[in-house]
């Protein structure tokens, strides 16, 4: 029989042994399991969001039919107004590829645009993140940049057979190549303030010292297309103070996110289309 | 072995994807809930080493694949949580439920403690950060403590509905 002052150590050796025995389990292992165990529980979230929708739809079904003709009504001023927007915007990409086929510049990445439903957002202290609706089956790439009417909702981090996890603007590990709009020097976008019933905040690193903002007058932050990830001029939040840094030479600042963010359900991940 | 674990990891799922859709909905206020301490308390507490390990292990594993940490993170805290309360059961009323409450609001306190202080180095700015993290905690305790005593009954009752007997394993006999 083992003495009673081992029988009390006993489980501590095992997690000893536990612990060393993960260390030494090879990383493509662990991948496959930590794929395995998502792809177990992902029916989870897809089929709770199935429920959200099929809830929707049914409370929806409950509308009138005047309030329906109303919306309709609506809707078709607002495609009319798109409509106009769809051929302005056919002009100016002839004009951009006029001047680039001029000046002789390269030209930007062009992207597929893939509209996905959110199953779960997942926003905590720790970690801020979401699971779409799509993922190889519509074969969205890792890193893609994700958007929404707001503006950049953060990028693509794991994609499994049919979600993807998104990791967003406003997770405190994330860091983004910004810039101001009218400004052309790069700045560092970094997430991570999340205080409980407002909306998400971020600090901007590397601000030159003629810049000035205040939540009266803010300045928008917006990608600055370095990086390769996110196309330029996407929307990343306001800047609503800076304060000069410790070395002096340079601000840091504060950055307000859309508060949309926050309840976001359907977002946009822009697949890069690979040219030949 | 395998239907004890089997069983208890459907409990498991079955809180923790409905704190996953609380957490959903509570995303807007930017609120949050933590009741990993409450996944591991009835096997430390009711059954014998090396089930409870497994389960508190798969648990975390499961958890850990869908969040943005190291595979392994939250599988190991619950293990070395398992065998802390295992350590500690022998000296307390551990079939008691007010007891298992106890256990499940401090397994909780310590697991919520021990992840903020790994993860905190991401935010960069700390001290925005801790009323946050406080206030979660303060909300996670209390959904802890209103949902353990039905956890530990449904998991109680899903063992027994399959013929595990508990009170084998409290003997000392082992489960079956």
């Amino acid at each position: 029989m083992l003495p009673k002052r081992f029988d009390q150590v006993k489980p501590f050796i095992t997690l000893g042994i536990i612990v060393l025995a993960w260390l030494i389990v090879p990383t493509a292992i662990k991948r496959t399991m930590r794929l395995s165990f998502f792809e177990f529980q992902a029916p989870l979230d897809v089929a709770a969001a199935t429920a959200r929708d099929v809830q929707d739809f049914w409370s929806l079904r409950t509308r009138s039919r005047n309030e329906l003709i109303e919306v309709g009504i609506d809707l078709a001023h607002l495609n009319a107004k798109y409509e106009t927007s769809i051929q302005a915007r056919a002009a100016l990409e002839g004009e951009v590829s006029r001047l680039e086929e001029l000046l002789k510049l390269p030209s930007y990445t062009e992207y597929r645009s893939e509209p996905a439903r959110v199953a779960r957002r997942d926003f905590n202290g720790w970690w801020q993140r979401m699971v779409i609706r799509k993922g190889r089956n519509y074969d969205i790439p890792e890193g893609a940049p994700v958007i929404f009417v707001g503006g950049v909702v953060g990028r693509v981090r794991v994609v499994h057979a049919y979600t993807s996890e998104v990791e967003l603007i406003s997770n405190p590990g994330l860091r983004l190549a910004v810039t101001i709009e009218g400004d052309t020097r790069p700045l560092s976008f970094q997430g991570g303030i999340n205080p409980t019933l407002g909306p998400a905040r971020g600090t901007v690193e590397f601000v030159p010292l003629d810049v000035t903002a205040t939540p009266s007058s803010p300045r928008r932050l917006i990608t600055s297309g370095l990086g390769g990830i996110f196309p330029p001029g996407l929307t990343i939040g306001q800047i609503v103070r800076v304060n000069p840094s410790t070395d002096g030479l340079f601000k840091t600042g504060e950055v307000n996110l859309d508060p949309r963010l926050n309840s976001v359900s359907e977002v946009t991940v822009l697949v890069p289309i690979q040219s030949e | 072995m395998t239907r004890t674990i089997f069983i208890l990891l459907t409990c498991c799922v079955i809180l923790w994807a409905c704190v996953s859709q609380l957490n959903h909905y509570l995303a807007p206020l930017h609120l949050s809930l933590f009741v990993g301490g409450l996944l591991v308390t009835f096997p430390a507490l009711r059954l014998d080493f090396r089930t409870g390990w497994w389960s508190s292990l798969l648990i975390g594993l499961l958890i850990d694949s869908s969040t943005s940490v190291p595979f392994g993170f939250h599988g190991l805290l619950f293990v070395a949580a398992h065998i802390g309360v295992f350590n500690l059961r022998g000296r307390f009323p551990r079939e008691e439920t007010s007891f298992g409450i106890v256990i499940a609001l401090m397994a909780n306190l310590v697991l919520y403690m021990v992840i903020s202080v790994a993860l905190v180095h991401r935010s960069p700015e700390l001290f925005d950060m801790i009323p946050r993290l406080l206030i979660d905690l303060l909300v996670s305790e209390i959904l802890v403590l209103l949902l353990a005593g039905w956890f530990f009954a449904l998991q109680e009752r899903s063992l027994e509905l399959a013929g595990v007997s508990l009170r084998r394993e409290q003997r000392g006999l082992g489960m079956r």
